[in-house]
């Protein structure tokens, strides 16, 4: 792939005299893309530039465990680089259709900073939290505010996955959701699952207020950002960005710092807290009975694909291990659902 | 707990990952064969698990029963050896008699059926819900109830997520 890589380059900086790849690596694990590191050492009219590289490609289809379109991600981090504040990698190559690299890929900056957790929540670094802690806050209220008309004229986050969602409204939004999620249940559970069902059945019941539709980042979690000397440098990962309920992204914030135990939202202190510093600079009112009803709502959107995924390797038609493997976090992400479902105490 | 896949589907789609992602990438014949005996074994616990409890509960009294019948003939007789019987037979009948467990595929069966109706149940309990029958909430609560002793179960006796976590995801 190093060749193709270096002939992808050469092909879209036609003005360069030569291209060359070195330090190419997998980066290990990741369930969606496969996500290598890279630098590209352009040569051209007697000058040197490296390119520090990340290169996400699509993975087979029968391995692909959560679908999504590199294109739609190249574009929603093109834009919320030039058209926001929020920090992201530069998109610099996309390879929509795999001509070059043999399935869709996107080769973007790789960016400063670092993914790692633990330094930041040990002690004595309370001060530093906070203020990467905030800015995460502020990076995901900046992104709800700015007007789709900007991230989205042509309304292709609509339904980004392609599913039948109808964005046109908040109401339409949330019943095409939930009807795509019902409906999944019955094409893809390949055994009982009565607390995923609840989970897509009690939603109808308990819907919020409505608030305007906007883009979602759709995988905003501790795991999805750079940070360096207290600041953020990079939000990455944009593959689930969709329209939606805002709210949906804070949900899921909340569900994932709670399986992970990186608490961010718990760790801002401006305004009172997370959700109040969120509300002043977004102008989107949440509450807490929102969050958990977007815990359950996200966690929803992102299990049906999981779901799809175990059942491809049951009937044959995935031939990887990880599809069989996805049974593990299904399993264990059930007693989280559970407890933001209020199930009582175990019956004895 | 699930009953697709079933415990011994589980390992045979693991014994099919060994062979199909693993063998090939192995650079000793040594690893190789090491590989083709873990496949061995696993495939005699595939074997294994769907009868284990019903042939050990089976011959527990089979066991019981021949080693009674011994101790009984050995009754009339003397010396040492026909008292070491008599004393096996009395160990024998104060150990207990378990009853006939079904055979694991109609327990799966009927496992699954349920589980499905139940779900079900979940879908009519919420549409109710919805409508405004007062009682649902208390049915709702009712049933979740069941379902978190079973996920406390799946979680604490089966799925082994204390060992390493969350793999493969860097």
């Amino acid at each position: 792939m190093e060749a193709q890589l270096e002939r992808f380059i050469q092909q879209e900086r036609p003005e360069a005299d030569s291209v060359r790849v070195e330090n190419f690596q997998l980066l290990a694990g990741g369930y969606s893309q496969e996500t290598y590191s890279a630098d590209a050492i352009v040569e051209s009219g007697g000058s040197t530039e490296t390119l520090p590289l990340i290169i996400r490609r699509d993975p087979p289809p029968d391995q692909d465990i959560l679908p999504t379109d590199r294109r739609l991600e190249f574009q929603i981090t093109q834009r919320v680089g030039e058209r926001t504040g929020i920090p992201v990698a530069t998109p610099y190559f996309l390879d929509a259709e795999g001509a070059a690299l043999d399935r869709p890929a996107m080769v973007i900056e790789r960016v400063g900073g670092t993914a790692d957790l633990t330094p930041l929540f040990g002690p004595g670094n309370e001060d530093e939290l906070e203020a990467v802690a905030t800015d995460f806050c502020e990076r995901i209220a900046e992104l709800h505010a700015t007007s789709l008309d900007v991230l989205d004229p042509e309304g292709d986050f609509r339904d980004a996955r392609g599913v039948g969602i109808d964005a046109s409204s908040w109401e339409s939004y949330m019943t095409s959701s939930i009807d795509f999620f019902m409906e999944s249940y019955k094409q893809i559970a390949f055994d009982p699952l009565p607390v995923f069902f609840d989970m897509y059945a009690s939603l109808p019941n308990q819907l919020p207020k409505p608030v305007p539709l906007a883009m979602c980042h759709g995988d905003y979690q501790p795991s999805n950002f750079l940070y360096e000397d207290g600041r953020i440098t990079g939000v990455i990962d944009w593959e689930a960005a969709h329209v939606g309920d805002p709210r949906e992204d804070i949900g899921w914030l909340y569900q994932l710092s709670r399986i992970t135990g990186f608490d961010l939202a718990g760790s801002v202190k401006a305004d009172g807290g997370f959700l109040q510093h969120y509300s002043k600079l977004s102008g989107i009112p949440i509450t807490e009975e929102d969050v958990g009803f977007f815990q359950v709502f996200s966690s929803a959107a992102l299990a049906a694909p999981i779901l799809d995924a175990v059942r491809r390797g049951l009937d044959g038609e995935a031939q990887n291990f990880l599809s069989t493997y996805m049974l593990q976090p299904l399993v264990s992400a059930q007693p989280g659902y559970c407890m933001i479902l209020g199930y009582p105490e175990a019956e004895e | 707990m699930f009953t697709n896949p079933s415990s011994p589907r589980v390992l045979e789609l693991i014994r099919e990952s060994l062979d199909r992602d693993v063998m090939p990438e192995l650079q000793t014949n040594a690893a190789r064969v090491t590989v083709q005996m873990i496949q061995q074994m696993l495939l005699s616990v595939e074997r294994r698990l769907p009868v284990e409890q019903q042939w050990m509960a089976d011959e527990c009294g089979r066991m019981a029963r021949v080693l009674s019948e011994t101790a009984e003939a050995a009754a009339a007789r003397g010396g040492e050896s026909a008292d070491g019987l008599r004393a096996i037979g009395e160990r024998v009948a104060a150990a207990p008699e378990f009853p006939e467990i079904p055979p694991f595929a109609a327990i799966n069966e009927s496992y699954g059926e349920l589980s499905e109706l139940l779900t079900e149940a979940i879908g009519h309990l919420h549409k109710l819900d919805g409508e405004g029958w007062e009682e649902a909430p208390d049915h709702i609560r009712k049933l979740r109830a069941y379902l978190q002793l079973r996920i406390n179960r799946d979680m604490q006796g089966i799925f082994a997520m204390d060992a390493g976590g969350l793999l493969g995801r860097g």
